[in-house]
């Protein structure tokens, strides 16, 4: 293991890096409001919404990431936008974690007992203030680990935009993996610093946790 | 699209399902034998079992692939694409596995072990006559979801070279140019061998919430 | 010369509920006076504490009309009798006037107790929340948890957060308040101070429907007490003339057997 090796590929892999966070921060963000909208979707009064929201959370469960970024990539054109390459990759994450954020929400809101409901209700509040006021508070809380897992899963998956050239951390290392002929240190390196940002991430979880923790 | 384009679509499909079931065969083994040494093993083991979940659960499954494929020619080793895939795969998913079976095993309730003990039974006996079926029950709906995200990670198999329903896509377009409805025909193959997994996923958590 | 009769406030007449196939109310009619105490008792399903909730429209009810200071409950009844359902302000206005403690307190666990008690009054009725905290704190001083303020319902007993649940309806000043067996989920011993409060609350003329198993302080705090059994109200009278010569051979059994299992 070259310690001088190792720093000198670290300046060209933090470039990629910096892609990585861009995307990933992108991601959690549209997938965190996504997942808003595909609860609501979820909840809806209307039969209709409901269906659309189901079919649509059952195609994101069930393709993988990498066909949601070569149809945007490779398909889109065909119809005339060019969108880019990062922008495929953020598009494709929103698309698939909002699914799934939308569903942790749920899981989040039915946990908390239909009774809270009720009192909210009986004090004169509104079904929509009784929501946002009194249950969601506590379902949000009760969901921060399972997010947080979702946010790691976001961070991994943005490797996956290195296949259509996105100049990501993976994408950097197998740029120097052709140049440097050391694959194992380079992707040592590589490893290290997904796990870096991994354990950033759980970590801003954790501390939102202790600021919001549940309490019955 | 033709129907040769189909039907070699629906070839990558069969190699996508193999290896599917190649790495949850391989992961289901690893993971019983990590639940295991995580619940019940000797402490440094532990401590190392930990740490290899750590590492397999924060690096993208796509580094690990890449990092040791590309490794192994300068190690002397030439493993075909398909074998090293599976490998890595199998080790990968094993530590989701691993924690599967064992949030399983601990989502018994602590008094069955009480209940075993006093009609005399031995540790190893309570453990594979009451906790263990019960485990089995609990273990299915995350199992199912673990082997969803199995069927959907051998796409990244394609990124290192080997041939499964996302290259034959690849293939089909850079021959036909007809780049869109063959990508949307291999994401609805991969929603067709999905399909069956969340839908029992689905209802075995419905009726497991009595 | 009998007393003249208090202003009726809540009105039940012939009111029909049933869940599915299961008929819980048959037809209930009944009165509750302004500043009066109204409990409802019987066995297990007998349809009370359906009632309770009809009152305040958690539940909805089929048929007949339910109305609390004129205006009906739920429902608005048309010019050629017709039902229409009312928008959910209009019932959220409503339920701002009625007061409801639960068997499960439901405090917001999320809130501190102070804050349980400014929520409403802040997010419903728009009072500055200066004002809404100077009166919570008064009404935690009348239910003797001032300390509390400001810890988080999870530290308080059983007996501790009924209390905040009771001065969390206060604070809405509620014309009528429902009590649905706000002492079975408590310790024996914590049943005594959260009874003293519902004590006080009558002692003030606060007009209650309660539904409850505790038969000596239905006899204690009632003016007049309702014996249900299968969603019908089988005898209805003050609590002395109830207890102590009841007519209704069913409720003569409920009696014997509640006599028969407190005789320890």
């Amino acid at each position: 293991m070259d310690l001088a090796f190792l720093l000198r590929i670290l300046p060209p892999l933090l470039q990629g890096l910096e892609i990585t966070v861009a995307m990933t921060a992108l991601a959690l963000v549209g997938a965190a409001l996504g997942g808003l909208i595909v609860v609501a979707g979820r909840r809806s009064r209307f039969a209709a919404v409901r269906a659309v929201t189901i079919a649509y959370i059952d195609a994101m469960r069930n393709t993988p990431i990498m066909a949601q970024i070569f149809i945007l990539y490779f398909g889109v054109p065909e119809i005339g936008l060019y969108p880019d390459a990062f922008a495929c990759g953020a598009i494709a994450l929103v698309l698939q974690n909002s699914a799934y954020a939308g569903e942790i929400y749920r899981a989040g809101i039915e946990s908390v007992n239909r009774t809270q409901t009720e009192a909210a209700l009986s004090l004169g509040m509104l079904p929509r203030r009784a929501l946002f006021d009194i249950v969601l508070p506590q379902a949000l809380r009760r969901v921060l680990p399972v997010l947080g897992s979702q946010a790691v899963v976001i961070l991994k998956d943005s490797s996956i935009a290195s296949t259509i050239s996105v100049a990501e951390l993976t994408h950097s290392g197998k740029l120097l993996l052709d140049r440097s002929a050391a694959p194992y240190e380079t992707f040592f390196m590589v490893a290290l610093l997904y796990l870096a940002m991994a354990a950033i991430v759980l970590g801003a979880m954790k501390l939102l946790a202790l600021r919001f923790p549940v309490r019955t | 699209m033709t129907l040769t384009a189909l039907r070699y679509l629906g070839q990558g499909a069969g190699v996508t399902v193999m290896l599917a079931v190649a790495v949850i065969l391989l992961s289901s083994a690893l993971g019983m034998g990590l639940a295991l040494v995580r619940l019940y093993g000797w402490p440094p083991l532990r401590v190392l079992a930990a740490g290899y979940a750590l590492v397999t659960r924060g690096v993208p499954l796509l580094v690990l692939l890449i990092g040791c494929y590309f490794s192994l020619p300068y190690l002397g080793i030439t493993l075909p694409v398909y074998g090293a895939a599976i490998v890595v795969m199998g080790f990968y998913f094993a530590a989701y596995m691993g924690e599967v079976f064992r949030g399983a095993i601990m989502a018994v309730p602590a008094t069955q072990w009480d209940a075993g003990r006093s009609v005399g039974f031995r540790a190893f006996q309570t453990f594979r006559v009451v906790i263990l079926p019960q485990a089995r029950r609990l273990c299915v709906a995350p199992f199912l979801n673990t082997a969803l995200s199995v069927v959907k990670n051998t796409s990244l198999v394609s990124a290192i070279g080997g041939w499964e329903l996302v290259m034959a896509g690849r293939e089909i377009g850079e021959r036909t140019g007809d780049l869109m409805p063959i990508y949307l025909g291999v994401a609805f193959g991969y929603y067709l061998i999905c399909f069956p997994l969340a839908r029992a996923a689905t209802f075995v958590e419905r009726t497991s919430h009595a | 010369m009998p007393e003249p009769l208090p202003k009726p406030l809540v009105v039940v007449d012939r009111v029909d509920k049933s869940f599915g196939a299961n008929r819980v109310l048959k037809e209930v009619s009944l009165t509750v006076g302004k500043g009066e105490v109204v409990t409802l008792i019987g066995p297990s399903g007998c349809g009370k504490t359906t009632l309770l909730r009809c009152v305040n429209f958690l539940e909805s009810y089929d048929s007949g009309t339910i109305s609390i200071d004129g205006e009906t409950v739920g429902i608005r009844i048309g010019a050629n009798g017709s039902r229409k359902a009312r928008p959910d302000r209009e019932v959220a206005a409503m339920r701002a006037r009625v007061g409801m403690v639960f068997q499960s307190y439901n405090l917001f666990p999320h809130l501190t107790v102070l804050d349980n008690l400014t929520a409403a009054p802040v997010k419903v009725r728009g009072l500055p929340l200066k004002q809404a905290r100077e009166k919570a704190m008064a009404l935690l001083e009348r239910v003797g948890l001032v300390e509390k303020a400001a810890q988080y319902p999870a530290a308080l007993s059983g007996g501790q957060q009924q209390r905040v649940a009771i001065a969390r309806t206060l604070a809405m000043e509620p014309s009528l308040i429902l009590l649905d067996e706000v002492t079975s989920a408590l310790d024996p011993e914590l049943v005594a101070e959260v009874l003293d409060v519902v004590q006080s609350l009558a002692a003030d003329g606060m007009t209650m429907m309660i539904v409850t198993h505790e038969m000596q302080f239905a006899r204690e705090v009632s003016s007049r007490v309702a014996f249900m059994a299968a969603g019908e109200i089988l005898e209805l009278a003050p609590p002395g003339d109830l207890f102590g010569n009841p007519k209704n051979d069913r409720l003569r059994a409920f009696l014997g057997r509640y006599q028969a299992a407190h005789r320890i």
